[in-house]
């Protein structure tokens, strides 16, 4: 398991709290900028890329 | 229309019986909708009155009632991340509502539209206002 402190909150996993994830989860979450922590190992870009998907944002403003 | 905090909640912030919405031990969730599927009432009161989940309803954290510190009255949260949101129709309007475990006993707070995406299958990220209202202001 890897230790992550969220960012976002995601899903059922609440901003601001530190959780232990599967290093593959973990490693996605922080990859897309979702938690802060400490990647399970060293990333390509082309494995960046292909993790961080594709993600969608909805700004409300300001 | 519009966004808007629903009467029912008003009321029962009048009457201090939501208690603290920003307490860590208190959940609060926001839901992604469609107004094809979900037209706001001010005769709603409970998440029963809210659409089935197109996706696992975010619980918000980092809740503050005064935005970024300095903006009394404003709640705001991080934003909310919903994961492998299923491709579909655009969706266009959200619910933010204190989650007591039991939808029909789970008070609506705020109604947001005035946006859309449409999900790829991936994830959506709703990113707060960074300024007031922030999410809503009482």
């Amino acid at each position: 398991m890897t230790v992550v402190r969220m960012i976002n909150s995601v899903d059922e996993y609440v901003a601001g709290e530190e959780i232990d994830l599967d290093p593959e989860v973990a490693d996605r979450f922080i990859l897309r900028g979702y938690a802060e922590g400490e990647l399970s190992k060293e990333f390509s870009d082309s494995e960046r890329a292909a993790v961080e998907g594709e993600h969608q944002v909805v700004n409300l403003g300001g | 229309m519009a966004s808007q905090h629903y009467n029912f909640a008003l009321q029962e912030f009048w009457k201090a019986t939501l208690g603290d919405i920003t307490a860590g031990g208190t959940t609060v969730k926001c839901r992604l909708m469609r107004v094809s599927a979900y037209t706001i009432s001010q005769a709603h009161q409970f998440a029963s009155s809210l659409p089935a989940a197109l996706v696992t309803d975010v619980t918000l954290g980092t809740k503050t009632a005064n935005g970024a510190g300095s903006d009394p009255g404003c709640f705001d949260a991080a934003d909310a991340t919903f994961t492998a949101v299923p491709s579909g129709a655009a969706i266009d309007c959200l619910a933010v509502f204190k989650d007591t475990g039991t939808p029909a006993t789970s008070p609506l707070l705020f109604y947001i539209d005035g946006f859309t995406v449409t999900p790829n299958g991936g994830d959506i990220t709703v990113q707060w206002q960074n300024s007031a209202p922030f999410i809503a202001k009482l």
